[in-house]
């Protein structure tokens, strides 16, 4: 196999994977770029998801398409749940913002998260559990000539697609969405002109939680089965995605996760003929957090950002 | 009858009181003026009578009930508006989605075509600008913005935090005459400013404000006579 050919092979698996990394990216800036919570959870939310299409799917033979709502549904119930019990005392009032408030959600963030991670490991016992190469068609490869696709990771893409463009349309059409915006940007001249912002708080927790347990369906879709570590990859991975799209921004996410997605692919590549195939792999990955360093570095409010 | 009334109003931040029994009264129609130096406590009493403070002590009534308790949002919504100092924009958001957001409450919502075109004919560059970010605007602009989306709120009282401040005086002048515009539509208008001279010509009513108590109040002609105002505040 020449180079090029693995070239190739990797930037279209990164692609695809980078559209499911975009998914994942949008409910966190959402609940960061509005509500300045910072969702140290992110991770766990995401597996919420993954977790209740795969058992669905396993235990009651419930079709993932269908399962993919009870997970939209059940990462709605855990936002509201994350607001009422947690956020609520922290952020439930019509004030500006301060970075001391956004350092309590994370503190109250990471909390939830251990909590959830435990859940998940007791119940799992930490072994892979997932929908396995389940897919939409009979066949589940289709042949590119260069390298075969898994028909899951074209249904996971477009699925992305399809899901960020409804909460992109909701966010920036509709009175709700406005009043999400007006709050995020200032939520005392948002209760000036009628906003009630402590409900507007409560029900970005919920949409932006839903949002991401409907992405671990991707997630899940996209990998198979999920353990529950696999929240350390997606969860650093959305925060970088996040910070290179623009902190509110949700076309910027998306695209950005598909930069990241893209950047991993063709780094891989590069690893692997500098260093070695093994070692390919966490170096790719590396390459995600360097870009980090350098949005902070050279374009602190990302691509998509706003400059204050 | 008062459309609004402070009653002995106590107030302040954290342990430092800022209004000490204050009392104010907008009767319908017309210009109220509070008038006042830099930390006289004329912010906070708008503050406190849209509600994004609470009283310590004493009432606040709007068309003879009191509201002393309720969220700035419902007081938005019977008709409490206001333009908040240093305008407050949404910065990315357009000058259309602003109007429309100005009218979010249901009263507002059923007049907002009629609202619409006056805001339109009040200031025409809205119009152009429609889907312009208000970010990108002019300090001006963002002040007409701002008025402009307080009026698509439909006010029954329009509270203005010193709309004129940070202008270049032209703009100042183009502000005072909107304000006059305002009052001859028949709106309710309580002005904060520091801005005596203008103040005091397009307000029917004024309120001295000093250390966080009002230390004199009548109608405009008498107070822009007294002694107070020639010596503190014209320098006569």
């Amino acid at each position: 196999m020449t180079i090029l050919t693995d070239l190739l092979i990797n930037l279209t698996s990164g692609f695809l994977w980078g559209t499911v990394l975009g998914a994942v990216s949008v409910g966190l800036t959402l609940i960061w770029g509005v509500m300045k919570v910072v969702n140290l959870a992110h991770g766990e939310s995401i597996l919420l998801g993954a977790y209740v299409v795969s058992a669905l799917y396993l235990f009651l033979n419930v079709d993932p398409l269908l399962a993919m709502f009870v997970a939209l549904v059940s990462g709605l119930l855990l936002g509201f749940a994350i607001y009422w019990l947690g956020l609520h005392k922290i952020i439930g009032h019509v004030d500006v913002v301060t970075l001391r408030i956004e350092m309590s959600t994370l503190l109250e963030m990471f909390a939830i998260s251990i909590i959830l991670y435990n859940i998940y490991s007791f119940l799992t016992r930490s072994e892979p559990f997932g929908i396995g190469i389940w897919h939409l068609t009979p066949i589940s490869y289709i042949n590119l000539g260069y390298m075969s696709i898994q028909v899951n990771h074209l249904t996971a893409a477009a699925l992305s697609l399809v899901a960020t463009f409804i909460i992109y349309q909701f966010i920036s059409k509709t009175p709700t969405g406005k009043a999400i915006r007006a709050v995020m940007q200032d939520s005392q001249a948002a209760a000036l002109v009628g906003i009630n912002p402590v409900r507007i708080k409560m029900l970005t927790t919920v949409i932006s939680i839903g949002f991401t347990a409907f992405s671990g369906f991707l997630v899940v879709l996209y990998e198979s089965a999920v353990v529950p570590s696999i929240s350390y990859k997606y969860a650093p991975l959305a925060f970088t995605i996040v910070v290179l799209g623009g902190l509110g921004s949700i076309i910027g996410s998306y695209i950005a996760g598909i930069i990241i997605g893209v950047t991993y692919g063709v780094s891989k590549v590069i690893f692997s003929v500098l260093v070695s195939k093994n070692a390919s792999d966490p170096l790719a990955l590396t390459m995600a957090f360097i870009i980090l360093v350098l949005t902070l570095l050279l374009k602190p409010e990302g691509l998509f950002g706003v400059k204050r | 009858m008062a459309l609004l009334e402070v009653k002995d109003l106590d107030t302040g931040y954290g342990e430092s009181q800022v209004l000490w029994g204050v009392n104010l009264r907008v009767d319908e129609g017309g210009v109220t003026l509070l008038l006042g130096s830099n930390g006289a406590g004329k912010t906070t009493t708008l503050r406190a009578i849209t509600g994004l403070i609470k009283p310590w002590r004493g009432e606040i009534r709007f068309m003879d009930r009191d509201i002393s308790t309720k969220p700035t949002h419902e007081r938005a919504g019977e008709g409490i508006i206001m333009v908040p100092e240093g305008r407050r924009l949404w910065p990315d958001m357009t000058v259309y989605e602003h109007l429309e957001m100005g009218a979010y409450t249901e009263r507002a919502r059923n007049r907002f075509e009629d609202n619409l075109d006056f805001v339109y004919q009040l200031f025409p560059v809205l119009r152009e600008r429609r889907d312009q970010l208000a970010g990108t605007m002019s300090g001006g602009e963002q002040q007409m913005l701002a008025i402009a989306r307080a009026i698509m709120g439909d006010p029954k009282i329009l509270l203005m935090d010193e709309p004129s401040l940070g202008l270049a005086p032209s703009i100042v002048i183009q502000v005072f005459n909107t304000i006059s515009q305002l009052k001859e539509r028949g709106i309710t208008i309580l002005l904060v400013e520091q801005n005596v001279h203008m103040g005091l010509s397009v307000a029917d009513y004024a309120y001295i404000i000093e250390n966080g108590r009002i230390v004199l109040e009548g109608p405009s002609d008498e107070v822009s006579q007294t002694d107070l105002i020639k010596k503190s505040y014209l320098g006569i």
